[in-house]
Parts: C-alpha cells; structure tokens; sequence
C-alpha cells in the first residue's frame, strides 16, 4: 500500500477543507455561474424527444463499480429518473453490477416516492443483464432494439463494448448522450452518440442538473483546484526549462519537500 | 430512507472511510503499533458485503423475466430462454462443483501422506539416527502398508481410462510401494536415504493420480455439457459480438470522418498522418518524417489533452468521494438534508 508524504496529506486536508469552505460559499450564494455544457443542456432534449416519440428511455452505468464515478452518475439518473416519473415515462436501466443494481433500484424508487408516482413505477425498470462484458452488451444490444429505445443515456465507465452499445441506439434512431471518464473509449463516444461528456463533464452534470449548492459548490471547488494544477504544471515546465538551461534548478528545494518522508 | 436510516448509514460510512483515509495518510507504524495490520481482515469483510449482493443479480433475473412469462408479454419466448439457459448452467456448474469436490477428496490423502513425509526429513522435526522419530515412523509403515492393499490411495482402473494414464500411474504406484517397503525396512530414522527416495516417489505418484481423476472428470455427462454451454455457446457468442466491432469501428470512422467542418478536417488529417506513420515498410511507407510526425503528434499533442482530461477527472472523483464520505448531500424521504 502507497503511503502519503507529509506534503501530500497536508494537500488532502487542504483539499478537504477547501470543499466545505466552497459548499458553504455556495449555500450563502445560490445563484453562482456555471458553463452551460450542450451535452448537459442535450439531456433536457432527449428526455423530451423519448416523451414525444412514447418510446422508453434507456440509461446505464456500463462497468461502472461502485465509486466516485457511480455516485456522479446517480445525480444524473436521478433527474432523469425525476422527469420520467412527472411525465409517465417507461424508464430502463440496464445493469452490469449486482451491488450498482441494488443502488439504482433504490434511487429510483426514491425518486418516485417523492415526486408522489409511487404508483407508476415499475418494478421491471431495473435489469441486471450480466456481468460478463460482452454478455452484458448483448443483452443491451437486444433491450433497445426490442423496446426501440428514444433515447439511450451512456455514463459511466466503458471498454471495448462502448461503440457496440452506442451504435444499437444509433441503430434504432435513439437520441444519445455519452458522459465518460474512459479516455480511450471518448473517440468512439464522439462519432456515434450526439453529445458526449467527458471527464469532470460527467461529474458536473449533476450539478448543473439540479443546481445543488452542495454539488454547485464542489463544482467551483474543483475548477480552483484544476488552475492550481494548471499553475503547478506551468511551474514544472519553469523549472525544467532552467534546469536545462542553467544546469541546476533554484525550485530543486521544491521536489525535495514533496518528497520528503520523516525516517 | 427515514433520517434515522440516513444518520446511521452517514455513521457507517464515516466510519469505513475513516479507517482507510487514516491509513493512507499516517506513517506505516507509529509508536510500534502498525495501522495496517488488520487491512487483509476489513478487505475481507467488504468482499462478504459484495458477495452478498451477487445473489440481487439473480433475484432481479428471475423476477423481470420471469413475470414476462407468465404475463405472456412481448419476447416471452426470450426470457424463457434466458430463464431456461440460466437455471440450466446453474445446474450444470452445481454438479461440477460436488464432482470436483469428489475428485479432491480422492487426491487429499495421498498429498497428506506426501506432507507427512516430508515432516520427518525437515531438520527441525528433529528426526535423525539419534532421535528417531518413533511416531511419525509407526504412522508412516501403517499408511504404507495401506497404500499396499490398495485402500483409500489407490484408484481400480476403470473402462475408458486412457491406457498411457493407467500405465503411469501404475508405474508410479509400483516404484513408491518399493520405495515404502525400503525405508521400513531400513529403520526408523525417518531422515534415512531411503526415507529420502520414499518422499521423492510420492510427486510422480500424485502427478498420475491425478491425471487420471482429472481425465475421468472430463469423460463426465456433466463436463460435457459444460463444455458445450461453454465452449461451444459461451465463447462463440462473445467472440461474435467482440467481432461486431471490426464493423462498426468502419461506420463509425465513415461518419467521423466525412469533411463537413473544419475540425472534422482537421481530424482527418491528423488521421491519416497517424495511419500513414505507423506503416512501417512497404509501397506505403512514403516518407520517413511520417513516423516522427505520427509520435510528435501522440506525444504533444494527444497525450497532453489526455492528461488535462485525467487530471479533471481525478480531481472531480476526489470531491465526489469526499461528499461521499461525508455524506454531504444526502436526503431523506421527504427530500430534506
């Protein structure tokens, strides 16, 4: 197991505080500005196009475990889960984790239950398809071709089965939206799905949904602590380029610190 | 959720992020005591809380499709199927487990005679030409004389046993009772030469052994149907699917690429420049500057847009599991914090 140097865990503790400070920031000022995203701004889009078309919306997590990611994801299907419910709209999600499955159904449920449409909803809304990868998109395969999906929902974490995935709802003209943080599977997102989101993008997403001071706040938090990252990586290429140039670097003391362990 | 539920839920969660956060940020011992001593102990209890969730995967199976079939809705004859396939394999596996168990239990006696062999040639079993090991020698001559007349190790030779596996293993069985034979007789220093040659004989008999129970298995109606869920349904299957993509990488690339705009253009071409540099000889390798400029442009300009995507990403997934920890946004029933 890697253990944090002092540095590094002075930074988690900054890092830690500097979120509740930025939470709290934003529940004082709720109307803080947010970059509108058109793959965000696309999800309101193709919830109504599924309710124009009467055809049921499909989103899933892919290989998403539980984690960060997941819970990113569930901020989303839950507005989504939201809209469904008001508009009486056939919702499905395709599982490829039993304990993600566990967490969708009982989020969805929830949702439900507080929008008052208990009674709509549909103990068939939760699938668990398979484990196994391809099995799995198969099984996803088959779900939005026989129900003709309207719009088909990607977030989450993917591998080899993305474009599989993405071209059964292209395949059925299902309006999609990708949200991943898979660097490799981003190209096949883009050129199959009609908006994709990636990276912080998925993370945002709820955020911008739901206008959460709580996520609005983390939010802000995360783009200061991304500049700050930028300036650090800015610094690096500083101190490289004298380095090279005078043979020795004056910010040496820099690295020495960050790596310095107590014996 | 009631809030009640919440609070309790933020507790426990609190408290298995805690251990975790702790133990990645303080120093591996502090005052002799060591704060990852009972890490293998909580992993093991966060596997027995994911296991638990494997059988929701199979509940959820039988409910949706199941009330598909009886409902008789649309895809019935699917989910039949899939109802059908499902309990089919389980059946299957189910049966090859308790055979297999049959077979260990067939192979565990003479590896426990291996291991008890090998007890008295350790030096700090203490068994030499001064101090005999007197009990180990008396259970080792009577496992022997077991071995002799053929109880509990020896396997009857069956009718479809494969003739060079019975001939191995009836080699191996010979030369160990020989072996056995040898080192009672020579005594009861079980640290001997002979006691040597015994234990050495042993692998070679267990090799056998097991070969043979291994290919009796696999002459199963139980091994042949999963061989058949398997290898002839199973991995075709996947191996088609993972095929489809061969063509829709083409219909995708097709739509990506047509130059429409100018970022499609530019995409192309760094495409092509891409494609091109990685041909390595041939009528299509048509420069050499193709190869540097492929690298350059995977190393200054496609890895660095990836790493600010990884950066984001991480960053955005340590906030989320911070909330998460702390449980900062979650709400009740009624919707309130």
């Amino acid at each position: 197991m890697e253990y944090a140097t002092p540095v590094i865990s002075i930074a988690i503790f900054g890092f830690i505080l500097f979120l509740l400070r930025g939470i709290e920031f934003a529940r004082k000022n709720p109307e803080i500005f947010i970059r509108r995203v058109p793959g965000i701004d696309a999800i309101e889009e193709a919830i109504g196009r599924s309710v124009e078309l009467g055809r049921p919306i499909v989103f899933t997590t892919g290989l998403t475990g539980v984690g960060p990611t997941l819970f990113a994801c569930i901020g989303v299907l839950q507005h989504i889960a939201k809209k469904a419910a008001i508009f009486g709209q056939r919702l499905l999600v395709p599982c490829r984790d039993p304990e993600v499955l566990a967490i969708t159904e009982n989020t969805i449920q929830e949702v439900y239950r507080q929008e008052r449409k208990s009674s709509r909803y549909d103990p068939d809304t939760v699938r668990f398809l398979s484990s196994e990868q391809f099995a799995y998109a198969s099984g996803y395969i088959g779900l939005v071709q026989r129900e003709r999906a309207g719009s088909a929902f990607l977030f989450g974490e993917y591998a080899a089965e993305s474009l599989i995935l993405a071209e059964a709802g292209q395949q059925v003209g299902a309006m999609q939206v990708a949200a991943t943080t898979s660097n490799e599977q981003i190209p096949f997102f883009l050129t199959t799905c009609d908006y994709t989101l990636f990276g912080e993008e998925l993370f945002a997403a709820g955020a911008f949904l739901s206008r959460d001071p709580i996520q609005v706040g983390s939010l802000k938090v995360q783009d200061t602590v991304k500049i700050l990252i930028a300036l650090t990586v800015i610094l690096g290429v500083i101190e490289a380029t004298l380095r090279s140039a005078l043979g020795s670097s004056p910010l040496t003391f820099i690295q020495q610190l960050i790596e310095y362990r107590p014996v | 959720m009631t809030s009640l539920q919440q609070r309790l839920l933020a507790f426990i969660t609190f408290c298995g992020g805690i251990y975790f956060f702790l133990s990645f940020i303080l120093p591996k011992e502090i005052a002799g005591f060591q704060f990852t001593a009972y890490d293998e102990e909580i992993l093991k209890g966060v596997q027995v809380i994911g296991v638990m969730s494997l059988g929701l995967g199979a509940i959820n199976i039988f409910s949706v499709y199941g009330r598909n079939v009886i409902r008789g809705g649309r895809g019935r004859l699917n989910s039949f199927a899939l109802l059908f396939g499902f309990v089919f394999t389980l059946g299957v596996l189910f049966n090859e487990i308790v055979q297999s168990e049959r077979v260990l239990a067939k192979k565990a006696p003479l590896l426990a005679l291996s291991l008890l062999a090998e007890k008295g040639l350790k030096p700090e079993g203490g068994c030499n030409a001064e101090t005999p090991c007197t009990d180990l020698y008396r259970i080792l001559s009577t496992e022997i004389e077991r071995l002799a007349r053929k109880e509990l190790y020896t396997l009857e030779i069956e009718e479809g046993d494969e003739q060079t596996l019975v001939t191995g293993y009836n080699a191996a069985l010979s030369n160990t009772l020989q072996a056995g034979r040898a080192a009672m007789t020579s005594g009861t220093n079980t640290g001997s030469e002979e006691f040597i040659a015994f234990h050495r004989s042993l692998p070679p008999l267990q090799q056998a052994q097991s070969a043979l129970l291994d290919a009796r298995l696999k002459r199963t109606t139980t091994s042949a149907l999963r061989t058949v869920i398997f290898e002839g349904f199973f991995v075709p299957l996947s191996s088609a699917i993972f095929a489809l993509l061969a063509f829709y990488i083409a219909t995708a690339a097709y739509r990506a690429f047509r130059i429409r705009t100018l970022e499609s253009s530019v995409m192309m071409l760094a495409a092509l420049v891409v494609i091109l540099g990685q041909i390595p000889h041939g009528p299509l390798y048509l420069s050499e500057s193709l190869p540097r400029i492929r690298l350059w442009l995977l190393e200054n300009i496609s890895t660095p847009a990836f790493r600010a995507i990884y950066f984001g990403s991480t960053v955005a997934g340590l906030a989320m599991a911070t909330r998460m920890w702390l449980s900062l946004g979650q709400r009740d029933s009624e919707g309130k914090r």
